[in-house]
């Protein structure tokens, strides 16, 4: 059963639901989400769509990548 | 708890009954009444209305009777001289962080310059130099960077106004990883500096820092505008927006500066008439005549930028008058503080320092007060004279600060005869 995350929910409310989309995004190359504070602070304004904006990322591979995780990512 | 809620509806029904005259009084002004005919019934009728007001009536002339925007735009002159409010006023952003002047606007507004500076100057400089790297190019590089280097000035506002009450609310981390990221950009600009300056650089280990620059730009500006300041909005006062804003001067800003002070909505200050007179006059073209001489208004000011020396003058009230600006000011100053009390230029640290100081110029007690300190390899001399006219009547304190580091080093002699 695939878990659906919206890309434009805020990292810290996605992360919160389900702890696991952490590592999934450090894997990524989110790094700075593992940072301490990070997530309580930045991670309530940052979304995955402005993540993948901002590290020039290629949304399809992360979609992909989440979907391996048994997640969906809505757009 | 019903007279609560028959008052909620006096309330309303009050409202609609002002939007209903505002809305006839502006359809007969745009019928070709003039001003002077209704504006004594407008204000007989409506009195005191606000800006939240003005904006429901003006959007409802669009919506409900057709009137085309151009034409409230057309309507927005005659509706300043009744309102008695400016434009700006009424058609003013109800978001602070929107307005002219707010520290977030301003980060902003610097940022459009910073993009401007990497995407297109610095990016199609770096292309160029790809192909050729002949001098024309690294000149135009050089120069890029250097006008780049301002950057620290938004960097500094950032780490050194905003960070503290970033982290007065207990937010660590964001700040301290952006600081190191501000760092690292500082020393990537210096360092393609040098390498494009001594020439000691390959083509493509210049353009690979180049690169990294603008990258690297680029993302502290998204993760600013993303992150940062909606973060910055959400936890400060306005209060501390303002102090943020009153501060900003002393370091300066960055390719940009703020159009003007910014006034929240809710605390207008009044405005010094003095002030508005003197930013319209341009830099007369005159003669000064003192005791001793006579010298153009031009001829005073390059004499003034060329002593060694950094001059400020606050008047007899504490405000900012002067400052000379030569090559290597030690403290940065910016326009802005022209015509702002001193104490308001000051962090709120200092301050005391500050008035304890002017005080007793004021009061006779001292005449001047020197302070000397050292930082990295200046030796920085700082001294305050009261200023006082003939009689002896406090005028103004003058600031005069130089770098005595070469001075201190002077050994032995040197005269004019010798070799």
């Amino acid at each position: 059963m695939q878990k659906t995350l919206s890309i434009n929910e805020p990292i810290f409310d996605l992360v919160s639901r389900n702890p696991e989309v952490k590592d999934i995004m450090i894997e990524l190359g989110f790094q700075d989400i593992a940072k301490p504070g990070m997530l309580q602070t930045a991670g309530r304004f940052m979304t995955l769509a402005k993540g993948i904006k901002l590290k020039k990322m290629d949304i399809d591979s992360v979609k992909l990548a989440f979907q391996r995780h048994g997640f969906n990512i809505q757009e | 708890m019903s007279e609560l809620i028959n008052n909620r509806e006096v309330d309303v029904q009050e409202q609609t009954r002002r939007q209903k005259m505002l809305k006839e009084i502006i359809k007969e002004l745009h019928a070709g009444k003039s001003v002077e005919e209704v504006k004594a019934r407008f204000e007989e009728a409506v009195g005191d209305v606000t800006v939240a007001e003005i904006s429901a009536m003006e959007h409802s002339l669009m919506m409900e009777e057709g009137i085309p925007v151009s034409e409230v735009q057309r309507l927005c002159s005659v509706h300043t001289a009744i309102f008695k409010g400016s434009i700006e006023e009424i058609h003013r952003s109800s978001r602070p962080e929107e307005q002219p002047g707010h520290p977030v606007h301003t980060f902003k507004l610097e940022n459009r310059e910073i993009e401007k500076l990497v995407n297109f100057c610095l990016e199609l400089h770096k292309d160029k130099f790809r192909k050729s790297d002949d001098e024309g190019i690294i000149f135009k590089l050089l120069e890029d960077l250097n006008l780049l280097l301002d950057i620290d000035k938004h960097f500094s506002r950032k780490e050194n106004l905003l960070f503290p009450y970033l982290e007065k609310y207990g937010i660590y981390g964001p700040t301290k990883v952006m600081w190191g990221v501000d760092d690292g950009i500082r020393s990537m600009i210096k360092e393609a500096k040098i390498l494009l300056s001594a020439n000691t650089g390959t083509q493509e280990e210049v353009t690979a820092v180049l690169e990294l620059i603008i990258k690297e730009v680029n993302e502290m500006v998204f993760k600013e505008e993303n992150i940062l300041l909606p973060m910055a909005l959400d936890k400060l006062t306005e209060d501390e927006w303002v102090k943020i804003a009153r501060e900003s001067g002393m370091i300066g800003f960055c390719l940009t500066a703020p159009e003007k002070e910014w006034v929240p909505e809710r605390a207008p200050e009044p405005q010094d008439a003095e002030m508005q007179d003197q930013k319209s006059v341009e830099t007369p073209q005159g003669f000064i005549r003192f005791e001793t001489g006579i010298l153009s208004v031009q001829q005073l000011e390059l004499i003034m930028n060329h002593l060694p020396v950094d001059l400020t003058f606050i008047d007899e009230n504490d405000v900012v008058r002067y400052f000379s600006h030569g090559k290597e000011r030690i403290f940065a100053r910016t326009k802005a503080v022209i015509g702002r009390t001193v104490q308001n230029c000051h962090p709120p640290q200092s301050v005391h320092v500050v008035e304890k100081l002017l005080e007793d110029f004021k009061a006779g007690r001292k005449d001047a007060e020197d302070f000397w300190i050292q930082i990295k390899d200046k030796f920085i001399y700082i001294r305050y004279f009261a200023v006082r006219d003939g009689e002896g009547r406090y005028m103004g304190t003058l600031e005069f600060t130089q770098n005595i580091a070469p001075i201190r080093a002077l050994e032995g002699q040197k005269r004019i005869l010798s070799e």
